[in-house]
């Protein structure tokens, strides 16, 4: 996942990076060690991040149109990449933090979501908390992105996954995109750097996810 | 100028019944002391969201309601007590939006009644709160802007990194505690220390509350643990660990609870 959304990361972007975010936070570390190393980014625990005053003068930042990259998930996920992260079954999640403002106004969203099930990817949301357009959604089979239309179809899928794979774990009909294939596998080079210079520089802002992964 | 008190004293300063701001740095130790005395029926409100202090807070039954933006334990999950109390409707939650609770503080530092805000059309925020209204913008071509009253806690507490000896209190450039002190009517702060030249300098990462605005002061070292305090301790993973342990159970979060505040 880190490595999808680390090549959709353009050079000299000003990227966001929320605190509940480890993986696109390792996806921007990524490309900006391989194809983009004038990204700015506001990243906890990475010592060049930028020094906005607060959180408030990082969102009027982004208010003003000058953000142009952020991530979001959902508790759910529907057809059109709109998201609920307040509610779902009677039972509360954490509620909406930045995303029912970034999402209308920030350039480009990546949606990324570390389970991709029919539960998580709903035909109708339980609550609406964001409503926007994602670029894409990134999840642990494959890569989803909007049509002509506004809804989502299957752009990619991920090794050892087919389109039916996806299409059976995908709650409401998924159309494959025009091309749509196999996701290019991460490289040699994308792996190592992941490793051995990404992970050791979100210890200090991810220490638990770092954790994780040191014991997998 | 801020006094300097005792941490029990900063706790019988902040009355039952109270709106109540809670910093992004928390003061645990405060809060905890807060507990201890019985706090009851608190309307706390995040800036602009919340963390363990909330949860604890709830789960000792001190709170009413909360006004915030979301409530978490950041990359230890969700907050068990959080969700909890508001699937069974013992705690009411107001819930907001980052960027529109910071835009409502601001405009309750500033002294005004409401802010007009960006974003938010399409979420059911926008139907679940009443209290924001829809207007066409006065100033713009016909579009359509969303209002919000502003927020202005009538009391708040936070927690800081060092403080001179009139009360002027440094703290982190990462979170907006700064805003939400100014928005709010009364602040008790702790402190990791006190001293004569604490405010001498400021690191590039630091930034100053300023004594007008604080009614005490405690000294509190280790005041926000087991969350980490910016660039002088790490979260205490093995201790939030344990309390969402106990949190998973009721009944294990009361003996959790006597123990801790024994």
């Amino acid at each position: 996942m880190a490595v999808v959304i680390a090549r959709e990361v353009r050079d000299g972007e000003s990227v966001g990076i929320g605190v509940n975010s480890p993986i696109p936070a390792a996806g921007a570390l990524l490309a900006r060690h391989l194809h983009a190393p004038r990204v700015s980014l506001r990243l906890r625990g990475v010592e060049d991040a930028v020094p906005f005053v607060g959180s408030k003068e990082f969102f009027d930042f982004a208010q003003r149109g000058r953000l142009d990259l952020f991530f979001l998930s959902g508790i759910q996920i529907d057809p059109r990449g709109w998201i609920n992260l307040h509610q779902a079954g009677g039972r509360r999640f954490p509620g909406a933090f930045g995303s029912a403002v970034l999402y209308p106004v920030v350039k480009r969203v990546i949606l990324f979501r570390t389970e991709h099930s029919p539960r998580v990817f709903v035909p109708k949301l339980d609550f609406v908390t964001a409503a926007g357009r994602p670029q894409l959604v990134v999840t642990p089979r494959a890569v989803l992105k909007p049509g002509g239309d506004g809804l989502l179809e299957l752009a990619s899928w991920h090794a050892g996954e087919t389109a039916q794979t996806v299409r059976a774990a995908t709650g409401f009909e998924l159309r494959p995109a025009s091309g749509a294939s196999e996701t290019r596998p991460p490289s040699e080079e994308e792996l190592v750097t992941l490793r051995e210079q990404v992970y050791p520089e979100l210890e200090e802002g991810f220490p638990e996810f770092v954790r994780r992964l040191s014991r997998r | 100028m801020a006094r300097f008190v005792e941490l029990e004293e900063a706790a019988a300063l902040v009355p039952d019944g109270c709106s109540l701001g809670i910093g992004r740095l928390p003061p645990m130790a405060l809060v905890r002391a807060l507990l201890r005395r019985g706090a009851r029926d608190l309307d706390l409100v995040s800036a602009p969201t919340g963390g363990l202090a909330e949860d604890l807070l709830i789960a000792a039954g001190a709170v009413r309601s909360l006004h915030t933006s979301g409530v978490d334990l950041a990359e230890f999950g969700l907050a068990p007590n959080f969700g909890r109390a508001v699937e069974e409707g013992s705690v009411r939650v107001i819930d907001s939006t980052c960027p529109v609770l910071l835009m409502a503080l601001q405009a309750g530092a500033s002294g005004v009644s409401f802010t007009p805000v960006p974003g938010v059309f399409g979420s059911d925020l926008l139907r679940e709160r009443t209290d924001w209204k829809v207007i066409e913008d006065p100033f713009g071509d016909g579009a359509e802007v969303v209002l919000v009253p502003a927020v202005a806690p009538e009391y708040s507490i936070v927690h800081g990194l060092r403080a001179d000896d009139e009360g002027n209190l440094v703290t982190t450039i990462e979170f907006d505690d700064r805003l939400l002190v100014q928005a709010s009517r009364q602040v008790v702060a702790t402190t990791e220390e006190r001293s004569a030249d604490a405010t001498r300098s400021l690191a590039a990462d630091e930034q100053l509350i300023p004594a007008a605005y604080l009614e005490a002061i405690a000294v509190a070292p280790g005041g926000s643990l087991p969350i980490g305090c910016h660039g002088r301790s790490r979260d205490d993973a093995a201790a939030i660990r344990e309390y969402l342990d106990a949190a998973r159970d009721p009944g294990r979060m009361r003996v959790y609870l006597d123990r801790l505040l024994a």
